[in-house]
């Protein structure tokens, strides 16, 4: 069974590349397009990633990210934020809500590979 | 652009387009509420997601510019611009810039637009980039922290009360992949301790060819002791650890809410789908309905057959459902075309809509937004009088358009009414003789009179504006209409404006209709075209001067058309006592048609006719019928147009003639016009 990585945008522009740079590396990977679908799915299957956008409908990725934190069942699960230029802002909100760490849009298939596989193998 | 964006790319496009319209429509709600809070987190969102999404294929100039809308925004929202219309319309202008210049940026062309409207948003922001957050020096050795947000990482772990320390490290002298012991290292790390930045970056770890060093930033509760031990557990042979000093936090901004939970797939693959589930339907039916199965009598198989039947009808509607899509987005653009034109014409004019929830098969949005274009042009153009008339008249000096969508019998009907001043049935009979449409003598009903601007060329616009009244349009909606199968009703009243009513299928793939029967011919005849059938009694028909065959029901003397003769079939000519009428209407004008039998009614999947059978005009399509034949789809309006045109369909046909197979017609009979019987 590959590593489960649950990747949360509301673009998706954004997942398709995603799911594309990671997919010839077999990881196991689901989509949510707002913070409530994204833990939705983490109650219904805990993944051993998120990839998690910040701005989205719904709820958004700080509120998400907050809610895996806050949940013992769930707060080990590593958060990497998925951040835009310009937002200093809501990343810091992001950082105190507890996220472990974050990549910048555009990601580099690189830099993304390099973060997943710096919290998981 | 490397081959896997181009792969996204046309997901990006389409998703482009959806972020677009949400802005158009938010910056049209922001228009009435300037001081809506959601309203502006709402373009806010719109403009971000496409500025992520622009970035991750890489239009940086798009990312860019969507960034420089957020900036916009985010001023507005503050107030920090003047003149706050202004700013309203230069959003409204921008969106339109990256609607035009999409096509080209994802065939990787320039974008003027664009260019140009990021230079007039420059100028408006002046210059003046936004005050990014002075950011202390996180102080110490951890230069190397160059991420976008790493030193904002850093003032966030220290407000949590935790410690940033860095270390300096060497791997074990046996490593034989120095790269791949570095992320288990940093994998072990984070159990216990936030990684902010490495040097090299964990991106670049490939650059670690000996052992190190490599500089790590850390975040956590412990001290450089703490994590020293932690290092040499993890395996690293030497370490130099410290700890780094503290420096201010920085403000805070925005948040976010909305909903949606779909996928978006090609429209390629749906309809493939819709198209095989077409011919499973009709396998289907041929399979139940065959003669040696029912000979069997076996009532487990009939059972079978009857659920197969249910599962099949529930998939097709199923795969119909996919294509279907609201009419909303539609809708609300048509908001924003009326609100540019009133501009454009210095009238005051409102929409209103409703229905916005009505759906309707996807691959029809583009003909009907054509034929909704034209409506409203003319709407605006001729139908609302200019601000002076109205108050002259008595009227409300803003005018009205009324726009809703309802179901109705299957179909959809789509609604514009204008409170305007009506049409100008004395202009459009003068510009209709003088264009031959109407006869010497020929007395039209309003109704008649009305369908004439239908007609090609016919325009009553005393001038030619920057809007409409170019004598083309109307005849063109009308076609546009015709090729979904779907007819236009019109009424009007001088003074009180206009209505037109697009009565339409919900879905293209398939038509309900009404199977009749001419000899061995097989027709379809669109139910959404039919008034009623009948048997004639000797009483309701008559001709008139040998040369019109008529039908006098319910106090109305119709044309009565022949199929068989329409068709040049060779049947011997039938008592029409003995056949069936079916009264329809199609171009303003009703009429009976003359058929064998009615043989059912059902719903046929449609298939283009192909380029030899286009010359019959007569016919919008092809159906396979259940028993395998096929049937074809009558053209109702078409066959009313010729009607209305009152010439003998020999001549219609010489006129359209494209291949050599065309025959003197057997009949050289004429079919009437619609005028009503002395």
């Amino acid at each position: 069974m590959g590593r489960k990585i649950l990747l949360v945008d509301d673009t998706e522009t954004v997942l398709l590349f995603m799911r594309m740079m990671l997919s010839t590396y077999g990881y196991d990977m689901t989509t949510a397009h707002d913070g409530r679908e994204a833990l939705a799915a983490v109650q219904a299957d805990p993944p051993d990633l998120i990839l998690l956008d910040i701005m989205m409908p719904v709820m958004d990725g700080i509120e998400c990210c907050r809610r895996v934190k806050a949940d013992p069942k769930t707060n080990r699960i590593p958060i990497v934020m998925v951040t835009t230029k310009g937002e200093p802002a809501l990343v810091e909100r992001a950082f105190l809500a507890g996220c472990n760490d974050y990549l910048t849009k555009p990601v580099s298939k690189l830099e993304l590979l390099a973060k997943v596989r710096g919290f998981i193998d | 652009m490397n081959k896997e964006l181009e792969a996204i790319l046309p997901v990006f496009v389409e998703e482009a387009h959806d972020h677009l319209d949400l802005l158009d429509r938010t910056l049209l709600e922001l228009e009435k509420q300037p001081d809506s809070q959601e309203h502006h987190l709402q373009l806010l969102r719109s403009a971000h997601s496409l500025k992520g999404a622009a970035a991750t294929v890489e239009l940086d100039q798009l990312a860019e510019f969507a960034h420089a809308l957020e900036e916009l925004i985010d001023r507005l929202h503050r107030g920090q611009i003047p003149n706050a219309g202004a700013g309203i319309e230069l959003l409204f202008q921008s969106v339109d810039a990256i609607r035009a210049d999409l096509p080209a940026l994802a065939t990787g062309a320039g974008a003027p637009e664009i260019a140009g409207m990021a230079a007039r948003l420059a100028a408006l922001l002046g210059n003046a980039a936004r005050p990014e957050q002075a950011l202390g020096q996180p102080g110490g050795a951890a230069e190397f922290a160059q991420g976008e947000y790493d030193k904002i990482r850093i003032q966030a772990l220290r407000k949590q009360g935790l410690q940033v320390l860095q270390a300096d490290l060497w791997l074990p002298v046996d490593t034989p992949d120095a790269p791949e012991a570095a992320f288990e290292l940093l994998r072990g790390l984070r159990k216990a301790w936030s990684v902010v930045a490495t040097d090299p970056p964990e991106g670049d770890l490939g650059r670690l060819d000996g052992r190190g060093p490599l500089r790590v930033l850390v975040g956590g509760t412990g001290t450089p002791d703490d994590l020293r031990r932690e290092l040499q557990d993890l395996g690293v042979s030497r370490c130099a650890c410290q700890q780094l000093s503290a420096e201010p936090p920085a403000p805070d901004r925005r948040a976010a809410p909305s909903a949606r939970s779909t996928i978006k797939v090609d429209m390629e693959r749906i309809d493939g789908l819709v198209d095989l589930i077409g011919e499973l339907v009709i396998v289907e039916s041929m399979v139940s309905s065959a003669a040696e199965l029912r000979a069997l009598r076996s009532e487990q198989l009939r059972a079978h057959l009857g659920q197969l039947g249910k599962i099949t009808r529930d998939l097709q509607d199923a795969g119909l459902r996919m294509r279907m899509v609201a009419l909303r987005g539609t809708f609300l653009r048509m908001k924003r075309m009326v609100r540019d034109l009133a501009r454009q014409h210095g009238k005051q004019i409102q929409l209103i809509l409703a229905g916005e929830d009505t759906e309707m098969d996807r691959g029809m949005l583009e003909p009907i937004v054509e034929a909704m274009v034209h409506l409203i042009r003319n709407a605006v153009d001729h139908g609302i009088e200019p601000e002076g008339e109205r108050i002259r008249t008595g009227k409300p000096r803003m005018g009205t358009i009324h726009l809703s969508a309802y179901r109705q019998s299957g179909g959809v009907v789509l609604e514009l009414r204008d409170d305007g001043r009506g049409l100008d049935r004395g202009r459009i009979l003068e510009k209709g003789a003088e264009l031959g449409f109407v006869r010497e003598g020929q007395s039209l009903s309003a109704e008649e009179t009305d369908a004439l601007i239908f007609q090609p060329g016919l325009s009553t616009a005393p001038r030619v504006t920057e809007v409409s009244g170019r004598g083309v349009g109307l005849d063109v909606v009308r076609r546009g209409v015709e090729s979904m199968s779907g007819r236009i009703k019109l009424s009007s009243r001088a003074g009180e404006g206009t209505c037109f009513k697009l009565l339409l299928p919900t879905t293209m793939s398939i038509i309900d209709g009404m199977l009749v029967a001419c000899g061995t011919e097989r027709y379809i005849i669109p139910t959404l075209s039919v008034l009623e059938s009948l048997r004639p009694t000797r009483d309701m028909l008559f001709s008139h001067a040998a040369r019109y065959e008529l039908i006098h029901i319910r106090g109305e003397t119709l044309p009565l058309v022949r199929l068989a003769a329409l068709f040049d079939l060779a049947l011997a000519p039938r008592d029409p006592c003995q056949s069936l009428v079916v009264m329809v209407e199609g171009m303003g004008c009703k009429f009976g048609l003359l058929v064998d039998d009615v043989l059912a009614q059902q719903q046929v999947v449609i298939k283009s006719l192909s380029a030899g059978v286009q010359q019959a005009r007569f016919f919008s399509g092809a159906a396979i019928l259940s028993d395998g034949h096929v049937g074809l789809i009558l053209s109702v309006d078409e066959i009313g147009a010729m009607i209305r045109r009152g010439r003998s369909h020999a001549e219609d046909r010489t006129a359209d003639a494209t291949g050599p197979d065309q025959g003197a017609p057997a009949h050289g009979e004429e079919v009437g016009g619609c005028s009503h019987a002395p």
